[in-house]
Formats: C-alpha cells, sequence, structure tokens
C-alpha cells in the first residue's frame, strides 16, 4: 500500500517527462484488434472490421502505432460499425421469415473435379428446412447422399429434370447456427452411353454427373433463438424490479467501459454515458435504446479506439500491452484483476500470467498476426502461380500449405519447442494432399496432422515449406535471389539493400534452355554494382534450388540437372537445402536475435533503436540460457520490454539483474 | 513551342477578383461565385493514378498540338479524342532519391499529388505533404457530402516491407489530408456504395432522430478527447489532433445529409462484392465513382489503378508474371511488350470512365465537360525509376485535346496549381511548385 502510494506521489514528474523512452504514442486498434476486441468485449459473431480501410504497416508489421492512423473515412465506419455492434449485442433478433437460399459451385472452389459438393450454410433458426440439392450432367443412375457437418444424414433418389438436370428433396429439422451440407453422388449401375457424342450428333460429349447446386428453404416453424450471449456482458445489472432505472444503467455501463477502456472509469465519465439514457427517453425512445447510445458512444470513443499509456507504473497499461501482444486482444478479467490489485509487475505473477496467455487458445492470435508477417505469410493468399506452369497448383494446396505452416508455428508455441525448429524440424503437419505435393509416404487424412518426416525428406523447418518457398518465388519461375533476400530479412534480420534500377538483363528465356539459372546469375554477378549484395544473396537461394516455385522437390530444371551448393562470401560452401540448415543453424545467436528483434518490434508496435540493443541482447542472452525455448523468448520481452518500470526491491528478489 | 511560367502571385489572385481578399480566404469567395455562375454546373476534379511506370516509346505522341496522333497505349481513348490533352515533359523532382538511396516506388506514389521529398521511415514519423486532391477537397470539397473520395482497386494488406525502408503508407495512397496524415483507399465496391447511398432505406423522421443521436455521440467523444488531449505529450496530441479532425468531417458530413430532404436513391444495383476480373473490378469500381459525381456526393477524388509496386497479375489479357517485375524488362522486348499490354489495359479502363462521364449530360453540357481528370504515373520508365517527363493526360473539364510539351525541369505541381485555378482553387504554391504551367487550356 505504502508503496503504492508512493509510486503515485512521483507520477506527474514520470508521465511528463516526454523524453521517455518507454513510452509508446498512442496506438489505434488495427483491424484484427479492433475485430478480436469487440468478440471479446461483446460476443457479437461478425467481422466489423472487414470493410474498414487497410492499415498501413511499417517495420513489416501492421501494429505499429506511428503509422496507424485515423482519417475521416475510418471515422465514418467506426462510426456505422458501432452502431451496428450496439444493435446487435441489445436487441434480440425477431424470429426469422422463411427465405431461399442457394449455394453453388462457384463459391466453393475447393470442390474443383470432384462430383460432390460442399457448403456451409449459416441456419438463423432451429426449425424445419426444405433442401433440394441439383444435380447437372449425364443421367447416370445414382443416389444422392447428403452429409451434415460431415455425419451421413439422408439418402435420396434423383428424380428426371429437363435438359441433364436432376433433382432430390428432403425435409429436415436442423438446429441453430453454422452447418455444413455435403451433396455426394452414389453411383447406383454403369454409366450411360453418351450415344449423341458417340454417333457425332453432338460435338461434345456430356459431362460427368456431379452436384451443382444445393438450395435451403427455411425456416418453418422456427423455434426462438438462444438468447444472445452478448447480452450477458451488456446488462449485467440484477437489480429484480425497476430494471430500467438510471442506477441500473449505471451499473451496466460501468462495467462495460471498464471492460471497453480496459482500465476503471471515472465517475464523471460515467455521468456523460448516462446521460445518453435520459436523452433517449425524452425523445421517447426506450431504456435499451438509451443502452446501446451509450455503447455507441463508448465503441468511437478514444479510449476504447486508442491505447493510450499515460503513466509507466499503470498497471492496466501493462495489461493492455500484454494481452494486446499475445492475444491481439483485450485484456480478460483476470488480468484486469490482477492489475486492479497492483500485482502485474510482479515477476513471479507476471511469468505466470504469460503462461496462462499463451496456453489459451487466444493466443493462436500471435500464429495468425506476428508469424503470419513476419514469414510473409500472408502473401499466400495473393499470389497467383501461372497456371500453364503449375496446372496442380490450386485454392486447395493453396490453403493446405498456409495450414502447414500455421500448424507448426502453434506446435512451437504450445509444445513450448526450441526456436531452432524453425529452421530445422523433424516434423510437419501434412495432409493427404500435401504428402503427395511433397512426395512423402501417405497420409490418409484430409485434415493436417502431425507426421514424422524421414531422414531424407528433405523437409522440415519453415524454409523447406511450399508456402514460404511460393511466396518467396515469381508466378512464373524460382529466384534463387528473392529466396536469399527472404532467408536474410527474415532469419536473419540484414536486408541486403533493393537493387539498382536497369541493372543488366537476366534472360529469362534461356533459364533451362540455353543456360542454367545458376550461369545466369552468375554472369550477373560479374556485375561490380551487383555483387556485394547479390553474392551474399544468391548462394542462400541456390540452396533451396531443387524447389521449384510452388515448393515442389525437382532434380532438373528444363535441361539442365540443379545444382544446390552454394558458397558464401566468407568461404563457407554448403550443398543443398539439408546443407543450408545445417549452415543456418550454426550461428544460432545471430537467428536468436533476428527472431528477437522481429517479436520485440510487433510486441511494441514501434520499430526499434539503438537505445534498445542492451535490452535486446538482454533478451537473446536469456533465450540462449533457456535452450532456445520459445516462451522464455516470450518471457525475456514481457518482463524486459513491456513492463516499463522496474519493480522496487519489495518485489521478490531472484528476477535477471 | 514557347512556354512562358506565370506565377501566379498574390497581386494576379487580387487582380482576378478585383476586390481586396487575402489568400486562403476562399470560402469566402464563394459567395461571389455563387452570384456570378447561378445556373452553372459544379466544377469536378479527379486524380486517377497507375503504378509502375509506362513504356514511354509507345505512350507519347510523336507530334505536338491539337493535331496529335494516338499511340498504341493512348489507342483506347479514340472516342474521346477531343477531350483529352496529353502533358509531356513534366517532373517529380522529389521523386528522386536526393541522397536518399532506393525506394522511387514509395517516393513515385507519395510525390505524385505532394511534390514533396517524402521522409524516409519504416513507421516512425512518418511525413510527406498536403496533395493537391486534398487541397481541392477543403475548398470545393466543401460544397458536397464527402469531401472527397479516395478509390483504390488493390488492398494494402500485404506483408512484408513496401519498398526499401519506406513505410507502407507512402506506396498505398496518393492523397494525404496533412503532411501526417495518409487517406486511405477504398478498394469495396460495395462498400464504396453504401458509403455513398447507405446501407438500408430510412424514413425522413428516423433518419433525423438517428443523426440528431450521432450529433450528440461526437460531442460527447469530442469533449472527452479534449479533455485528454491536455494531458499528453506531442506524438499523442498529434493522435488525438486527427482524430478530432476526423470526427469534424462526419459532424459536416451530417450536416450536409439534413439540408436534402430526401434519401438518393440511384438507378444502379448495389455492387455484391469485388468482381474477379481486373476489367470488371475497374469498371465497377470506376462506376462508383461515376455515381458519386454523378449525384453530386463529392466533387474531388483519387483512384489508384493499383498500389505503388503492384503485383497484380493480368491473366485474363494473357499476361501470368507479375507487373512490377515485368516493368524491370532490362529491354528485354518480350517484357516490354507486355507491359505495354498492362499500360493499355488500363487506359481502356480509364476510356471506358471517360465515356460514361461524356454519356452523362450535367448542366450545358456533359459531365465531362465538368470534371477535370487527371492521369497518369509518378514514374516514366518504370526500368530505369525515371521521375522526369512523366507519363501525364488531363481529360474533361473543357480543356480540349491535344499534346503539349514543356521543357524539362518544370515541376508536375504547375500542373497541379493550374488544375487547382481551373477549378476555381487560388493556391500560390504546392510543394515545389514555381508557377503555372502555360497554354494549358485551350
Amino acid at each position: 500500500m505504502h508503496r503504492t502510494l508512493a509510486i503515485l506521489a512521483v507520477l506527474p514528474v514520470i508521465a511528463s517527462a516526454q523524453s521517455d523512452a518507454t513510452h509508446i504514442t498512442a496506438h489505434r486498434l488495427n483491424r484484427t484488434e479492433y475485430n478480436n476486441t469487440i468478440r471479446d468485449l461483446l460476443a457479437v459473431d461478425f467481422q466489423p472490421a472487414a470493410d474498414f480501410p487497410a492499415d498501413d504497416s511499417g517495420y513489416g508489421f501492421d501494429n505499429i502505432a506511428d503509422v496507424l492512423s485515423l482519417s475521416p473515412v475510418l471515422m465514418e465506419k467506426y462510426l456505422a460499425a458501432a452502431e451496428k455492434i450496439a444493435h446487435a449485442a441489445t436487441v434480440a433478433p425477431p424470429l426469422p421469415k422463411p427465405t431461399v437460399a442457394r449455394h453453388g459451385r462457384g463459391e466453393n472452389r475447393a470442390s474443383g473435379q470432384s462430383s460432390s459438393l460442399i457448403v456451409s450454410h449459416r441456419f438463423r433458426a432451429e426449425g424445419d428446412y426444405k433442401l433440394i440439392v441439383t444435380v447437372t450432367g449425364r443421367k447416370d443412375p445414382a443416389k444422392l447422399e447428403l452429409l451434415l457437418d460431415g455425419q451421413p444424414y439422408r439418402l435420396r433418389p434423383l428424380e428426371g429434370g429437363a435438359e441433364n438436370r436432376r433433382t432430390a428433396e428432403l425435409t429436415a429439422h436442423i438446429a441453430y447456427g453454422e452447418h455444413i451440407l455435403q451433396g455426394n453422388l452414389i453411383p447406383d449401375g454403369l454409366p450411360v452411353p453418351d450415344l449423341d457424342y458417340e454417333s457425332g450428333k453432338s460435338k461434345k460429349p456430356l459431362p460427368d454427373p456431379s452436384v451443382n447446386q444445393i438450395e435451403i428453404q427455411g425456416p418453418y416453424d422456427p423455434l426462438s433463438p438462444p438468447t444472445p450471449e452478448s447480452f450477458k456482458g451488456v446488462f449485467t445489472c440484477t437489480l429484480p424490479a425497476g430494471r430500467e432505472s438510471l442506477d441500473c444503467a449505471r451499473v451496466d455501463l460501468a462495467n462495460l467501459a471498464r471492460r471497453a477502456y480496459r482500465r476503471p472509469v471515472s465517475e464523471a465519465e460515467l455521468d456523460g454515458l448516462v446521460h445518453f439514457i435520459q436523452a433517449a427517453k425524452e425523445q421517447g425512445d426506450s431504456f435499451d435504446r438509451g443502452i446501446q447510445l451509450a455503447l455507441t458512444a463508448i465503441l468511437v470513443s478514444p479510449h476504447f479506439l486508442f491505447r493510450i499509456e499515460r503513466d509507466p507504473t499503470n498497471e492496466f497499461e501493462l495489461a493492455s500491452r500484454l494481452s494486446y501482444f499475445l492475444w491481439s486482444s483485450m485484456p480478460d478479467e483476470q488480468l484486469l484483476r490482477i492489475a486492479a490489485a497492483g500485482q502485474l509487475h510482479q515477476p513471479e505473477v507476471l511469468h505466470a500470467q504469460v503462461e496462462r496467455m499463451l496456453a489459451a487458445g487466444k493466443s493462436r492470435a500471435l500464429v495468425d498476426n506476428f508469424g503470419s508477417q513476419w514469414l510473409e505469410l500472408r502473401n499466400i493468399d495473393v499470389i497467383q502461380p501461372d497456371p500453364d506452369r503449375f496446372p496442380d497448383f490450386n485454392d486447395s494446396l493453396r490453403n493446405d500449405m498456409k495450414r502447414e505452416t500455421q500448424l507448426f508455428f502453434q506446435s512451437i508455441i504450445s509444445e513450448d519447442r526450441s526456436i531452432l525448429d524453425f529452421i530445422d524440424s523433424d516434423y510437419t503437419f501434412l495432409n493427404a494432399r500435401l504428402a503427395k505435393f511433397y512426395g512423402l509416404p501417405p497420409v490418409d487424412s484430409n485434415k493436417l496432422e502431425r507426421v514424422q518426416l524421414p531422414p531424407d525428406s528433405h523437409r522440415g523447418g519453415v524454409i523447406t515449406q511450399a508456402s514460404i518457398l511460393t511466396v518467396s518465388s515469381y508466378p512464373t519461375r524460382t529466384s534463387p535471389v528473392l529466396r536469399g533476400k527472404w532467408i536474410l530479412e527474415n532469419l536473419l534480420n540484414a536486408a541486403p539493400p533493393p537493387p539498382p534500377p536497369d541493372v543488366p538483363n537476366l534472360d529469362e528465356k534461356a533459364v533451362g534452355v540455353s543456360a542454367s539459372m545458376r550461369q545466369q546469375l552468375e554472369a550477373h554477378r560479374t556485375n561490380p554494382i551487383c555483387n556485394p549484395c547479390h553474392a551474399r544473396m544468391d548462394p542462400l537461394g541456390f540452396g533451396l534450388e531443387n524447389f521449384d516455385a510452388i515448393g515442389r522437390w525437382r532434380t532438373h530444371e528444363g535441361n539442365f540437372p540443379i545444382d544446390s551448393a552454394g558458397k558464401l562470401p566468407n568461404g563457407k560452401t554448403f550443398d543443398g537445402p539439408d546443407g543450408l540448415k545445417q549452415l543456418l543453424l550454426a550461428d544460432k545467436r545471430t537467428f536468436t536475435k533476428c527472431l528477437t528483434e522481429k517479436l520485440l518490434t510487433y510486441a511494441l508496435g514501434r520499430g526499434l533503436n539503438e537505445s534498445d540493443d542492451t535490452k535486446i541482447q538482454s533478451i537473446v542472452d536469456e533465450t540462449v540460457a533457456s535452450n532456445y525455448k520459445f516462451r522464455a523468448l516470450v518471457q525475456a520481452i514481457a518482463a524486459q520490454a513491456l513492463v516499463r518500470v522496474t519493480p522496487p526491491l519489495t518485489a521478490k528478489q531472484g528476477g535477471q539483474p | 513551342m514557347i512556354v512562358t511560367r506565370r506565377y501566379l502571385s498574390r497581386r494576379t489572385l487580387l487582380r482576378g477578383f478585383g476586390a481586396a481578399i487575402s489568400l486562403p480566404l476562399l470560402d469566402a469567395m464563394t459567395p461571389a461565385f455563387a452570384a456570378t455562375a447561378q445556373a452553372a454546373s459544379p466544377k469536378r476534379i479527379a486524380f486517377v493514378y497507375v503504378p509502375n511506370g509506362i513504356i514511354m516509346k509507345n505512350w507519347t505522341p510523336a507530334a505536338e498540338g491539337k493535331e496529335f496522333g494516338l499511340t498504341r497505349i493512348l489507342a483506347p481513348l479514340a472516342d474521346v479524342r477531343d477531350d483529352v490533352l496529353v502533358v509531356s515533359g513534366l517532373r517529380q523532382e522529389n521523386g528522386f532519391d536526393l541522397g536518399d538511396t532506393p525506394g522511387d516506388h514509395a517516393r513515385a506514389a507519395a510525390t505524385f499529388l505532394t511534390g514533396v521529398h517524402p521522409r524516409k521511415t519504416a513507421g516512425a514519423d512518418i511525413r510527406a505533404g498536403v496533395s493537391v486532391d486534398q487541397v481541392a477537397a477543403q475548398h470545393i470539397g466543401q460544397a458536397t457530402k464527402f469531401a472527397s473520395l479516395e478509390f483504390g482497386l488493390e488492398d494494402g494488406r500485404l506483408t512484408g516491407t513496401c519498398d526499401s525502408g519506406y513505410s507502407c503508407a507512402y506506396s498505398n495512397t496518393i492523397s494525404w489530408r496533412t503532411p501526417t496524415s495518409p487517406m486511405p483507399m477504398e478498394v469495396n465496391p460495395r462498400a464504396a456504395f453504401e458509403r455513398l447511398f447507405g446501407v438500408e432505406r430510412e424514413t425522413p423522421e428516423a433518419r433525423a432522430r438517428r443523426q440528431n443521436y450521432e450529433k450528440s455521440i461526437l460531442d460527447f467523444v469530442s469533449d472527452a478527447t479534449r479533455q485528454l488531449s491536455g494531458q499528453l505529450g506531442a506524438a499523442d496530441r498529434r493522435k488525438m489532433d486527427e482524430y478530432l479532425a476526423s470526427v469534424r468531417e462526419i459532424e459536416r458530413r451530417i450536416q450536409m445529409s439534413e439540408k436534402e430532404d430526401r434519401q438518393i436513391i440511384p438507378d444502379f444495383d448495389k455492387p455484391e462484392g469485388v468482381p474477379a476480373a481486373f476489367e470488371d473490378y475497374a469498371r465497377l469500381m470506376f462506376d462508383m465513382l461515376w455515381l458519386a459525381l454523378k449525384c453530386d456526393l463529392a466533387r474531388v477524388s483519387t483512384f489508384m489503378l493499383g498500389r505503388e509496386g503492384s503485383l497484380r497479375t493480368y491473366r485474363e489479357i494473357g499476361i501470368a508474371d507479375a507487373h512490377h517485375p515485368l516493368t524491370h524488362h532490362r529491354g528485354n522486348l518480350e517484357w516490354i511488350e507486355k507491359v505495354t499490354q498492362i499500360n493499355t489495359h488500363h487506359v481502356e479502363q480509364f476510356a471506358y470512365f471517360l465515356a460514361k462521364l461524356k454519356s452523362t449530360p450535367d448542366g450545358d453540357g456533359t459531365l465531362l465537360d465538368h470534371t477535370t481528370v487527371l492521369y497518369g504515373s509518378g514514374l516514366s520508365d518504370g526500368n530505369r525509376h525515371d521521375h522526369a517527363d512523366l507519363p501525364l493526360l488531363v481529360a474533361g473539364g473543357r480543356m480540349g485535346g491535344g499534346h503539349l510539351r514543356y521543357p524539362k525541369e518544370t515541376p508536375m505541381n504547375n500542373l497541379h496549381l493550374t488544375l487547382l485555378d481551373r477549378v476555381d482553387v487560388k493556391l500560390e504554391s504546392l510543394g515545389d511548385s514555381n508557377g503555372e504551367l502555360d497554354n494549358l487550356a485551350s
């Protein structure tokens, strides 16, 4: 207690010292943080930030406080989103009227060549639905099998229709929420001959039969949807009678504002919010509408939209630093409670909280936001490999590649593995399709599963994952330069400068025909302007030349066998991806420092500078001493960089000096 | 051609108006204008950007003057040729490195409408300059619901560094409200439509009630912000100032729409989402801009057909390679051909927009007559990263067709001043301008 008072006494002095190096500029929530915070604050099930303008990034991440600006268009969208969220969080939806929804092949490119159709549909209420499944193509005898959420549900005959269209109809009682419907064709006899085509009457053969559309009509006789989860977060007041009193509103709003502002609110702030209840009443609107207005005001307030740091000793600010680092979202009740008790900065309490947060499902945010930006994995969503050169690449494979890297990163967090596994590991995550694509022993699952890699697989570690190999290639070909640059930037934090414009030509057409890629690039490196950087980049990239532009293993390119040996400017040599990985592992500290700097930039939401050097060294030391464990790295960042004021000696001894 | 620099001095302005008004009190001028041009259509201005430069030999017409021949890239403009003025020779000096080393793509976009050398930073203290569209927005933009609109066709959601040491903010937009506040591009046609026309239909009473509530909510948060700001340091205060400026803009919008006694319901179906093919996407977004201009919801706009450094592939026209690497063709004829095709494809979409403006009656002429549109790139030769002799053309606004060439050192920002002049915004200087362009208007 005395300690707290003492800190409070010096507070104004610290707060007014603008030179405080640990201060971070007011940090606007980015799109991901906004979505997650709304989810955790109000439990409404939509992604309000989907229409917000993209957040600009800096230092490779989109959570950099200085770059996150607030334009009028974003303010306009904040207001519209706040109104929509406040409505959804406080007004029970009316019983839905029956409507028709049609899901076709177009929306699910994963259906590809298969005759089945898998669609996802959000059923707005529990009730009866009529399902009409359309099958097109040659009229081979077949039955329609319908699966609900992956489980066989009904088998129905197909009724003939006009042209080559057949349908199956059924009525089903389906529960509220999102369900997956799958229509399969079960052959019921031999294919019918295509007489018109065989006799030459028609130029094209009839296509094989396939499920083309699932139509959903309903709900009929709907049951009331369950009380929205959001109501529990908003209406906390349990005063029995006269619920619509201002006292009750005050209780509800105090709780809402505390969670939304991630700190206790003052009575004056509360007065301002309660005023909206009266304003609504004066307009003849309901109490709930008043709550809605106050909630809207909370959601467009700078106290909600920004994380503003005013006091280095403030534990609520520390709680937000931790939760936005590990969860990309607001602190939960437990964190707020510990912050209120003034205990969060205590080393053992902080340690336990970080462990708890990493173990929680919400730490997936660290994979989705930190991991996918560090590894440039987000680019896999937009890259368009040339379909003529890579006909096997499709959206299903794209998704598998992305999932492999995400699950791999997740496993390093949840199993507290060594960060060196990012460079080389003896396991990865595969499904049947990805295992086949990699040429590895078959995996009997459509879901990605953890797989032990055979010793000669050449896979293991992120640089041999198809996702990374694809994002570091051009749509038409591999680029040892891009891959070398990727390794320098993301594993060694030694980004080369971009090339001067108008450097001599790399003759792409000649690659694989009259010269190998290596011969081409070696010619390129004879140029003294190009040499200093390319001598660093190219050899690293050549080590991965056995993987084509979508990450498939190869031994030849065109007429030339792949030569994946490399020689670095310092004279060190290596051979192939396995040799490259050994080379990277030979200097564990450099990689540890690289990952530390990336993670610290993300954790703080700002670029690093010389004043951070000592701290970085110390975090690296601690990580190395803890056997390169991922959680040790996160713990060191939390304790040494997120906590702003070194705890006074009253705290338990034994932390790092 | 003889070009004289006409410096727009304060005296010039005063002479023009015959009254002693000081700059930049443009709001004060508006009533005077309204009196002289009561029935005239409002003047609009739009800026359209294409990334990664242009194959200049296939862009620049050989002849100058009215009877210039359309080149291969400009060929799609045949139907609106008399409304197209190709402007050659202008330069964005501040796009060059000036000692900052690489980063020409970031600088190309950041200087295009500002003429200010952007500060080289990956995040901390980003700074460019106020862009010409935002100057116009502060003046003619105040008469409409949206002071300005910013549309694009590429979300800035990619990861990794955008251009060697420059924050992605510099390549994602060409519009800067203040030197530190970039304006993001709206890339979703459905969202653009909803912003323009509202999400749902409301009765006038419901709308008035909602807007009253919104005003009191905005009052509430403005008060809270002002109280908060007093306790903050400079960097945080800057963030709060930006917040307050945005709140004020929304308040202005609410006031503007209160003046309308009805909800505008356009004769156009709400877009479903983002079309897969580039051509469909670009045209739909241009449709949104056309609707906004036609309904007089905005008079100022910017439109980026791609982010600077764009990696889009154009498979619909048979180009599987990413745009940016292709532009580093290093003389490879096949690559030059592909880039020319992309450049032409862009102009085709622009021609669609101009045709649409031209076919829309407006006042004493067409919407194109009353809209001045600048089209171009912040790089000329994308292979060598050249910011001189930029590919630029001005369409509409009754400028008349032709091809003008200016001396090589002429700042592009002189063109911006001239364009502002065309829409009755008088400004003495912007960025590195040193006068207006002569002979621009016929």
